[in-house]
């Protein structure tokens, strides 16, 4: 081992963690989904545990439960039920919205994959 | 003129050297080791261990960075007929990552002759080979073949073998050129 | 010099690294604005200078909404209490492209694309987006005197900035194609900022500039009918992709479910089609087009297609079946399985 070997060896060892972070682990996209309400962000929550989450617009509450790297609402104040009637979103970019009652929640795709989606056409 | 072969005029004359036989004689030995290797299951896509990479090292110290480049261009073009691959996009990826690999082994051996203190030797240049061929082969499949930046997330797991596989062969090199050394004195 | 040899080996072989494309260049700002899910997405310039260009089309489209909302004090809800009136008088500059823009598309529509139908929609109870409309729908009677009055889009004559309707039941409802408007004019004003990749997405009319770096941008079309997405579709042009539903506002009395885009021939919400999607460079078009899609049903899409210049289209029906002419069935790729049983068409 010459001291160039080292410096290629140690330059090595000093860029993989650094790739590792800004390139992640294979398979973690969609992990998490971003619920928000109105303008601002209410919450960022794991799609790996499942769990229902309350989440009050101006309307009321609107219920949200994840399942399964799954997230979609289960109940809402709105009157066209259309946020509860658009199903499971699972996928990076994927998202559903009560517009009336101002909530909505959009899977986020994680590391350099970035999302799906980059927009839906609704 | 060393190498003329004196043969009657009717004949075409091809004028070869002593380094086109070396050249012909260790790109065999490439190709030979390219092939077998080929036939070697891979245990990740895009993972090999590149035994060939020894043959290019070995040369790269003992004969210099032309002879290094011949036997690596020679190996990707006649393996690749001799698979059955040319053209085809394991010929695209292969040649991209050799191309690359000897792109980075041109600086690499200057450093060499003009700073020998920092020169890497035979592990640390089949390390810096092993990645360049990775990241080049890794672009072009992005840029050509899977443009999906998920493939992005394997990057990491892909250098992280292949500075294993380098460090390894670049042993094996080490002891192939001490072994010639001892031969030759 | 020995370091500077060490230091071009590093350069050489981290610049193949960094020169991968990464999504940091990639700016999303969403939220709600005047009612409407409103998205911005842009690529490949700094945060700074994609947060000031989406913050200035955040104020234009605050903008236009002000002018462009019927129902509400401002321009257009001026001009249609003045058309009621009748006489010549100083249209609000703002709203009179869209007026040129929807007149020709009428007329090319053969009057399925009508906004001049605002007296039907308040009938119906869609002019309001909180709270959605209830029942009972209206009487055939109230709905026929209604449709008596004829509002067409060409009883409007525009001489300069002046304006006159020669009809007083004219009620201007941009509802049909306000939002591509409005993201066309967005778009136009990121590529004055300099930005060349970006998406504007208003309440689901998707206009896109450029790309998403080395790959286009990938943009899902939602299921009608069930959840989710039903295909997706990779745009890298300057394109936009718009759908008309009845699922975007509807109410079910007694069991019956009435949607918010109106037949201006029956006066009743369109039959037929779930939903009707465009693709066109302009969102403008696109959004129009999508809306008299709607209303020529399955049955006489591809004449009305044919007839307004729509180079591609999609239509959902009520069981699920899609319809499309060739080129956009080479284009669209079904996230659904298993796939919906596709009708094509002759190409447009």
């Amino acid at each position: 081992m010459t001291r160039g070997d080292y410096a290629v060896l140690g330059l090595c060892a000093l860029a993989l963690p650094a790739l590792f972070v800004r390139y992640g682990l294979p398979g973690s996209s969609g992990t998490q989904a971003r619920i928000t309400v109105g303008n601002s962000i209410y919450a960022q929550v794991p799609l790996s545990r499942a769990q229902v989450y309350r989440v009050p617009g101006v309307l009321g509450i609107s219920e949200i439960e994840v399942r399964a790297g799954q997230i979609r609402f289960t109940h809402s104040p709105c009157q066209g039920q259309q946020c509860v009637r658009s199903g499971w979103a699972k996928r990076g970019g994927e998202f559903i919205a009560c517009v009336p009652n101002r909530v909505s929640v959009s899977v986020l795709g994680q590391g350099a994959g970035g999302d799906y989606y980059d927009s839906i056409n609704f | 003129m060393r190498g003329v072969n004196p043969k009657p005029a009717a004949h075409v004359v091809l004028l070869t050297t002593r380094t086109d036989h070396r050249i012909a004689w260790l790109a065999a030995l490439a190709i030979t080791i390219h092939i077998m290797e080929s036939a070697l299951p891979s245990p990740l896509p895009g993972v090999k261990p590149g035994l060939a990479n020894v043959v290019t090292i070995v040369v790269l110290c003992r004969y210099g960075w032309a002879t290094a480049a011949w036997v690596n261009g020679l190996r990707v073009l006649a393996g690749s007929l001799l698979l059955g691959t040319f053209l085809s996009p394991t010929f695209v990826l292969s040649l991209s990552g050799a191309f690359c690999a000897l792109l980075v082994l041109g600086p690499a051996a200057w450093v060499a002759r003009w700073a020998p203190r920092w020169a890497p030797g035979p592990i640390g240049l089949s390390v810096l080979a092993a990645w360049a061929h990775m990241v080049g082969q890794f672009w072009v499949a992005y840029a050509l073949f899977v443009p999906h930046e998920g493939l992005f997330h394997l990057l990491p797991i892909l250098l992280t073998v292949s500075l294993v596989f380098g460090v390894a062969s670049g042993a094996v090199a080490d002891v192939v050129i001490k072994r010639l050394e001892a031969a030759s004195v | 010099m020995r370091c500077d040899a060490l230091a071009f080996v590093c350069i050489a072989l981290f610049g193949l690294c960094a020169c991968s494309p990464g999504n940091d260049t990639l700016y999303k700002e969403s939220g709600y604005a005047m009612g409407a899910l409103v998205e911005f997405t842009v690529y490949g310039v700094d945060a700074a200078r994609a947060k000031a260009a989406v913050a200035s089309a955040q104020s234009d489209l605050k903008f236009m909404h002000g002018n462009f909302d019927p129902w509400h004090p401002g321009s257009l809800a001026r001009m249609n209490s003045l058309f009621a009136l009748g006489g010549r008088f100083t249209a609000a500059t703002s709203v009179l492209p869209l007026i040129a823009k929807s007149t020709e598309l009428s007329r090319r529509s053969g009057g399925l694309f009508n906004p001049a139908i605002g007296n039907l929609i308040r009938l119906w109870g869609f002019q309001t987006d909180d709270p959605p409309p209830a029942g009972p729908p209206p009487t055939p009677a109230h709905i026929a005197a209604v449709l008596a009055q004829q509002p067409r889009m060409s009883d409007l004559q525009v001489t300069g900035v002046e304006i006159e309707s020669h009809n007083p039941a004219v009620i201007l409802d941009f509802g049909g194609i306000a939002q591509g408007y409005a993201a066309d004019v967005l778009i136009e004003g990121f590529k004055l900022a300099g930005i060349h990749n970006a998406i504007v997405n208003i309440s689901g009319d998707v206009r896109v500039l450029g790309s998403h770096g080395a790959q286009p941008w990938r943009i899902g079309i939602r299921n009608p009918r069930g959840a989710g997405v039903l295909a997706s579709l990779q745009m890298n042009r300057d394109e936009s992709v718009v759908t008309s539903g009845d699922y975007e506002r509807f109410y079910i009395y007694d069991g019956k479910r009435y949607h918010h885009i109106l037949d201006p021939r029956t006066g009743l919400p369109t039959q037929g089609a779930a939903s009707a999607t465009v693709i066109d460079a302009e969102a403008t078009f696109a959004d129009a087009a999508a809306t008299a899609l709607m209303v020529a049903g399955i049955k006489d899409w591809y004449a009305v297609a044919k007839a307004m210049g729509v180079k591609s289209a999609m239509l959902v029906d009520a069981a699920g079946r899609v319809y499309m002419d060739p080129a956009t069935a080479k284009r669209i790729h079904f996230e659904i399985d298993p796939p919906p049983q596709v009708v094509l068409s002759e190409s447009l």
